[in-house]
């Protein structure tokens, strides 16, 4: 087939959005300095860490929802100090609120929602962690403010377990493809999906399917340079390839239906199942996707015209996808 | 300028300074003799859109009387290979143009049978291929779908 390597590698930077970035740096060191200035003197003393994709290296441009920002408060507070796990939200939500024009508590964080034109234009969204308790652990404040007691609570939860473990699965170069691989997948689902509802699989899931043996490096070795090639759209085929099989199809009582159905665990605590929000119907609409994306990655394969397979690349990663074309033969013409 | 297919929805978008370009000709050009080139731009499959960027003009080895253009490929390959890699490897061939002394130009039968032997070039990079002529009042621009010609329609201005 065509090597596109080139044109994935500039496709690559054109979505990703990493730490790196003025913009999000400077909105979140704005916020924690807020914070740092207003937070009440009851509240707990706290540490602060960056969580969430862009920490990881898997970070990607919205398509049409607004940037998001993680940031992780480590407080110094024992869990069984804090009956109540939204009284510390709460600490955060005072410390920010007034200064924006939405500082909402959500059930895993408390978000702050800057406007721009109307519009959301980017969100922080503040975890709180209790991290000085007796068994050594840390725990998550889950809970809304006016939630029944039940929902709100301490879950214990290793968000700084879970980069190390994605940033250190793979190292130098192969651990580049592996990120590369990820965002790819991400941009197919931000394409491919509305950013509303439950129905689109999360970053999270899909990157910890990439993590949890769906992907494998993909690189030869230039015989004369010695130096490693890599093939991302192989690595990209085969890692959908491999998510596809995950799939197991069986009865769906909720939907009275034969289903395609996934799941996938976190790797730290909680140990959660990443794809327990989607209904087997939203799984089984993934899986028609997913095999969708498959077929189109095998017709790519097929082409030997340059301008046709961007073009399918395109339709399924949409305008970042560079449309690059052979060398063109104009021959000569006639015309009276 | 923008100029839509309605049968497919192809929009032919086509940059100021090509535009500028052709009523260069419309306004100041005596017709005496013929002029053409090729034209050249990138695909946009995201938007079913094709971009006309660039545009050759005559060559000194193109054939040129009052009517008729024979572009040969001297000078016209060159370009295109200048664009092409300049441009990162986006830019292709994208049809001809050239010029009629007429008010309102209609393609004659050899612009007719050369346009179908262009279009059905198997080496195009593009699934659309345009053709301009350049007439005394007006510019018209066809392309070929399903062996037909197809006039575009203006949609909008800049």
């Amino acid at each position: 087939m065509i090597d596109l390597q080139k044109e994935f590698i500039e496709f690559h930077d054109n979505i990703k959005l990493d730490d790196e970035n003025q913009k999000l740096r400077d909105k979140r060191e704005i916020l924690l300095k807020k914070l740092k200035n207003n937070i009440s003197d009851e509240a707990a003393s706290y540490t602060t860490f960056n969580q969430g994709s862009y920490a990881m290296g898997t970070g990607i441009y919205p398509e049409d929802e607004d940037y998001d920002i993680d940031v992780g408060l480590k407080f110094d507070i024992n869990k069984d100090d804090y009956d109540d796990a939204v009284e510390p939200k709460k600490w955060v939500r005072d410390a920010l609120d007034g200064h924006t024009k939405h500082v909402d508590i959500k059930r895993s964080c408390v978000t702050v929602t800057y406007q721009e034109n109307g519009k959301s234009a980017y969100h922080v969204d503040f975890a709180v962690y209790a991290n000085d308790n007796s068994d050594g652990k840390m725990y998550i404040a889950k809970g809304k403010e006016f939630s029944d007691k039940e929902y709100r609570y301490w879950e214990e939860s290793d968000p700084q377990g879970l980069i190390k473990l994605i940033k250190n699965k793979y190292s130098g170069d192969d651990a580049a493809q592996f990120r590369r691989t990820i965002r790819y997948i991400k941009k197919w689902k931000t394409h491919n999906f509305s950013s509303v509802g439950d129905s689109a699989p999360t970053g999270i899931a899909l990157t910890i399917l990439a993590y949890d043996s769906c992907f494998s490096v993909n690189k030869t070795t230039d015989w004369a340079t010695k130096k490693s090639v890599y093939d991302d759209f192989s690595a990209l085929h085969t890692c959908i390839k491999n998510i596809k099989s995950r799939f197991s199809y069986s009865w769906s009582e909720l939907a009275q239906q034969m289903c395609y159905k996934i799941s996938a665990n976190l790797p730290v605590a909680p140990y959660s199942n990443l794809f327990s929000k989607m209904t087997d119907k939203q799984m089984d609409e993934l899986y028609s996707r997913i095999t969708n994306m498959l077929s189109k990655l095998d017709e790519v394969k097929g082409k030997t015209k340059r301008s046709e397979a961007c073009t399918i690349l395109v339709e399924l990663f949409g305008e970042e996808f560079p449309v690059t074309v052979d060398k063109s033969i104009v021959g000569t013409s006639e015309s009276a | 300028m923008r100029y839509k297919n309605s049968i497919d929805n192809i929009i032919l978008e086509i940059d100021e300074q090509v535009e500028k370009l052709f009523y260069t000709y419309v306004e100041n050009y005596d017709f005496a003799v013929e002029s053409g080139g090729i034209l050249i731009g990138t695909l946009n499959p995201a938007y079913n859109s094709v971009r006309l960027t660039n545009i050759t003009e005559p060559f000194p080895k193109d054939i040129r009387t009052q009517y008729e253009f024979k572009r040969s490929e001297d000078g016209h390959q060159n370009a295109m290979n200048n664009f092409w890699e300049q441009s990162n490897f986006r830019k292709t061939y994208l049809g001809e143009w050239h010029t009629h002394n007429q008010k309102i130009p209609q393609p004659s039968h050899i612009d007719i049978k050369n346009w179908l032997k262009i279009s059905k070039k198997k080496n195009n990079n593009s699934e659309w291929i345009f053709f301009i002529i350049i007439g005394t009042e007006e510019i018209c621009i066809w392309t070929i779908q399903n062996k037909k010609i197809i006039k575009l329609e203006r949609i909008e201005n800049y």
